[in-house]
């Protein structure tokens, strides 16, 4: 037999991942040990490493695209560090990936103490965004910071980050990778201070400071490849339009034609 | 001297409650209702009903304020009962005051009568037999002239949408476009139902009595 509590999560792991994370006393994260397993790993790395992102994926420009609906998004530099931004009303471009998205989506829900599904789906303000992020080399892409500035942290002290990790320091590329100051205020380097495999999630609370840092890898090697799930503010298609509208009219303003043409009758008749 | 949120916070997590603005607006909204309720005239003689009392938010300001026994608690949760009361064990709180872990609003389990009572965010998630329930169960309890405070939200819309709190407890929007339900409830209970305004919920909600 089969209940629908089977499905949740065990209240005593709850309160154990809780206290981790929460707890002046605890660290900050908490790491679930092998969350994937090892041939989930292999398929992750070779399918996201050999993606081309623009064929398959519409070139990211900035947040203002993430509204509802929207196709999934992909940047890449010279380097060739990558991130691939993925939602869950698209089809997926890896099954695995999307359903262990929605596993991780879910646990934290449910340490948060909300729904299961809550930002899966934009139905108010926000979704999760689950990215694939390849960094081959770059001195600084995560500088250290916070997510929460202490204003917000009145309304949003519950709000937890996963990072499942997808490759390994020291294999797969050199430097720092991930660090983290603990609720005690210790600054811990991942792979050095607190070992992490390929396949583990870490559990952690925006408010506490977070880099990564120094990422070089050879080009035999894929980098520091890892996935993260921010749940970002999802606009409404009107307020696209808006943008778009205020895009066109920039863009024609600033063109020989718009300067020298169109501006100069607009003004006119505007002024009329 | 208040404890910190953190300490709040870390409390809460002990009883597997992870954190929420109900700890980190913890002052603001146990002020409010404490001043509130000194407003409408509750004095420290009064015997006093927390319907939906949770970590004791404000039982941690009204249990020194009121005479010795005279603060009662209902939940039904019973983790935030227990955070309520390992707060108020840490805050060096002695006096005495009686909690009930109970979902069916039986007040007479208390056996006393009371001169006031609140339901802070309580009808706010409430399905409107449940407020019915809980307004038959105070008739049954409250001193004659007794006051009853509380708050709720109006819709745009009638959709009862239902809610799963801290994602363990199932609950019910009423669903309510104005207060007219209320207007009805105080009649069929012959007592009087008022908006109080000029009182600013910190949250945006409307703020009314009953008054038996």
């Amino acid at each position: 037999m089969i209940t629908y509590s089977d499905l949740c999560v065990d209240a005593e792991l709850l309160k154990e991942i809780r206290y981790s994370i929460y707890h002046s006393k605890g660290n900050g994260y908490y790491i679930c040990k092998n969350f994937i397993p090892r041939d989930y790993v292999v398929h992750m790395q070779k399918l996201w490493t050999n993606l081309e992102p623009y064929r398959y994926y519409k070139k990211y420009l900035g947040k203002d695209q993430f509204v509802a609906g929207c196709k999934n998004l992909a940047s890449v530099d010279q380097e060739k560090n990558t991130t691939f931004h993925n939602f869950f009303w698209n089809p997926p471009i890896d099954e695995l990936t999307h359903s262990v998205s929605m596993a991780i989506h879910m646990l934290r829900n449910s340490i948060e103490g909300n729904i299961p599904y809550r930002e899966l789906l934009p139905f108010a303000s926000r979704a999760t965004n689950y990215r694939v992020v390849i960094t081959k080399n770059h001195s600084a892409p995560v500088p250290p910071h916070k997510d929460l500035p202490p204003a917000m942290l009145k309304d949003h002290a519950g709000l937890l980050m996963c990072t499942l990790f997808l490759s390994k320091k020291g294999l797969d590329y050199k430097g720092e990778g991930f660090a983290f100051v603990t609720n005690q205020g210790k600054r811990l380097v991942f792979d050095e201070d607190e070992c992490i495999e390929p396949g583990d999630l870490l559990i952690w609370s925006h408010q506490n400071e977070h880099s990564v840092m120094n990422i070089h890898s050879e080009p035999s090697q894929i980098g520091f490849v890892r996935m993260l799930f921010p749940r970002e503010i999802i606009r409404k298609k009107k307020y696209f339009d808006k943008i778009k509208v205020a895009n066109y009219k920039k863009m024609l303003g600033e063109s020989y034609i718009g300067e020298n043409l169109l501006l100069p009758i607009y003004r006119a008749l505007r002024g009329r | 001297m208040a404890l910190p949120i953190s300490e709040l916070i870390d409390i809460a997590v002990e009883e597997n409650i992870p954190p929420s603005n109900y700890f980190t607006k913890w002052y603001e909204l146990g002020e409010w209702q404490f001043e509130t309720l000194k407003d409408l005239g509750l004095r420290p003689s009064h015997t006093f009903l927390d319907v939906g009392c949770g970590p004791l938010r404000l039982g941690y300001k009204l249990i020194p304020f009121l005479d010795n026994k005279n603060y009662y608690g209902i939940d039904a949760v019973l983790p935030l009962i227990n955070v309520g009361k390992n707060i108020l064990k840490r805050e060096g709180i002695t006096k005495e005051y009686t909690v009930l872990h109970n979902s069916d609003f039986e007040f007479d389990k208390f056996n006393t009568k009371f001169d006031y009572a609140i339901a802070a965010s309580v009808f706010t998630y409430s399905g409107l037999d449940k407020i019915q329930q809980c307004v038959v169960a105070l008739k049954k309890v409250m001193k004659p002239a007794s006051t009853f405070l509380f708050t709720y939200i109006l819709q745009k819309n009638d959709i009862p949408v239902g809610t799963i709190m801290d994602g363990i407890a199932p609950m019910r929007f009423p669903a309510l476009r104005d207060s007219s339900f209320f207007e009805e409830v105080a009649r069929r209970n012959n007592i009087s139902f008022r908006v109080l305004t000029g009182k600013n919920h910190p949250t945006g909600q409307i703020v009314a009595v009953f008054e038996f």
